[in-house]
């Protein structure tokens, strides 16, 4: 048995934006904590759902172009906030892996890797941080991502290319931890 | 780098991040969530044009208002001129933006902000249909229309360059026919002042001018010059929605009423 639908409302429409909204929720949470402030994700997830059911029509059918649809709707949302606030250049991504990815009981050495990609990562650029996020952490093909930032295929390549040499030649001009030499 | 260096340097970078728990979906918030907009209609707002005038292409820039409320309430509320208040200098009828401020802004604007983040080229500025300049006391605006994407730049008090908003395939002319309206640019900007709301936009044949009608039925008179037209004014953030255009055509007529934010979503056409 199913509720009615709200007036106005097809039924089809409300059984794609559940499907839609069950699975996509997470992983749209996940982008938007990724880059901004966590009491503030589910606001800006609250307002990209919102225009996914106002405009179904335009969301893609298939789901992995959907989750693509919404990514790019969100990070508007959160560009205009950004660029509204002043603080474009002070965005720094955070590193945050969705649930089920492998992880947990690194060894002593993984922690030390773990704490220089950090700081790397630290040193990247918010636009390399933004290139190596869509495609290492939110599966993204490189058109889709270039759709997400508003940029052609071979621009985005481009950009990561060049985000991951930056991100390898951190990596390796980072001092050497004096507790692991010792 | 290699194709194995690369999967490498990915499975670190993804070793290297915090986790977070799973199945959030489930949560009370968001179930409450997805309950609360299934009951919204989705003939409001955008939804209202029907979908065989809505266009397929894709309109990256979004209307501010929704994104700004999330980062809290804007430090100075501004005004609509006058006083100690925020954009005092601020007109509602425009003056003309000279010549080499206009090339000034546009070319700082793309060379800055556009090229960067988009990858629009100084070379697409140069073969614009149209850079539409206007100047509201301190401060200066523009559109940049050309056959692939639009943009809006703003130049503050300060002297500091904002890029308001882009919008990729606009329509042609010819679909905008005598009255059409295609609103390009509608965005919500924040500079050391506070908020604005921004727009651009592209005209039928027929328009001669277009007035702006905020909800409180204040008026303010975009500049319009060969089917393109520019406005803004200042906004607070948590500002009622409603603000329409009206379009007086060469024959005197008025087309009224027009939203804002629904012309955003798909434009009107003749």
């Amino acid at each position: 048995m199913t509720a009615d639908p709200p007036t106005g409302t097809e039924p089809a429409a409300e059984v794609a934006f559940r499907a839609l909204f069950e699975a996509a929720y997470d992983d749209l949470l996940l982008f938007v904590e990724r880059r901004t402030h966590a009491l503030a994700a589910e606001d800006v997830v609250a307002e990209v759902f919102l225009t996914a059911w106002r405009r179904l029509d335009d969301v893609p059918p298939d789901l992995d172009q959907a989750r693509a649809w919404l990514f790019t709707v969100a990070h508007h949302l959160l560009r205009n906030s950004r660029r509204s606030d002043h603080r474009q250049q002070a965005v720094a991504l955070r590193i945050l892996r969705e649930p089920g990815a492998t992880d947990s009981g690194a060894p002593p050495d993984d922690v030390a890797a773990r704490l220089d990609l950090t700081r790397a990562w630290a040193r990247l650029s918010p636009g390399d941080q933004q290139v190596l996020t869509l495609t290492v952490f939110e599966d993204l093909t490189g058109p889709q991502a270039a759709r997400v930032l508003g940029i052609s295929a071979t621009a985005f390549s481009l950009r990561l290319l060049r985000a991951r040499r930056r991100l390898r030649k951190h990596l390796t001009a980072l001092p050497t931890d004096p507790g692991a030499t010792a | 780098m290699s194709s194995n260096d690369r999967r490498d340097l990915d499975l670190q970078l993804r070793a290297a991040a915090t986790p977070v728990a799973p199945g959030r979906v489930r949560q009370t918030s968001a179930q409450a969530l997805l309950e609360h907009i299934v009951t919204v209609p989705r003939t409001a707002e955008g939804a209202a044009v029907p979908a065989a005038r809505r266009s397929h292409r894709t309109r990256w820039a979004l209307a501010g208002a929704a994104a700004v409320a999330v980062t809290g309430a804007a430090l100075v509320v501004p005004g609509l001129g006058g006083g100690d208040q925020a954009y005092a200098s601020w007109t509602a009828t425009p003056a003309a933006l000279a010549t080499g401020d206009t090339r000034e802004l546009s070319q700082e604007c793309v060379r800055e902000k556009l090229q960067p983040q988009y990858g629009y080229t100084p070379a697409e500025l140069a073969a614009a249909k149209m850079v539409l300049g206007e100047r509201r006391g301190d401060y200066s605006y523009l559109s940049i229309a050309t056959p692939r994407w639009t943009a809006t730049c703003f130049r503050d008090k300060a002297g500091d360059v904002h890029q308001g908003s882009i919008m990729e395939a606009p329509v042609t002319d010819a679909a905008l026919g005598r009255k059409g309206v295609e609103m390009q640019g509608w965005s919500q900007l924040k500079t050391s002042e506070g908020y604005a709301r921004l727009m651009s936009g592209h005209l039928g044949s027929e328009v001669v001018a277009v007035d702006v009608v905020l909800p409180g039925g204040k008026k303010v008179q975009a500049t319009v010059k060969d089917r393109y037209f520019v406005a803004w004014y200042p906004e607070a953030v948590d500002a009622p929605g409603g603000t329409t255009l009206t379009l007086r055509l060469a024959d005197g007529s008025t087309v009224a009423g027009l939203a804002a934010r629904d012309l955003h979503e798909a434009p009107e056409l003749d």
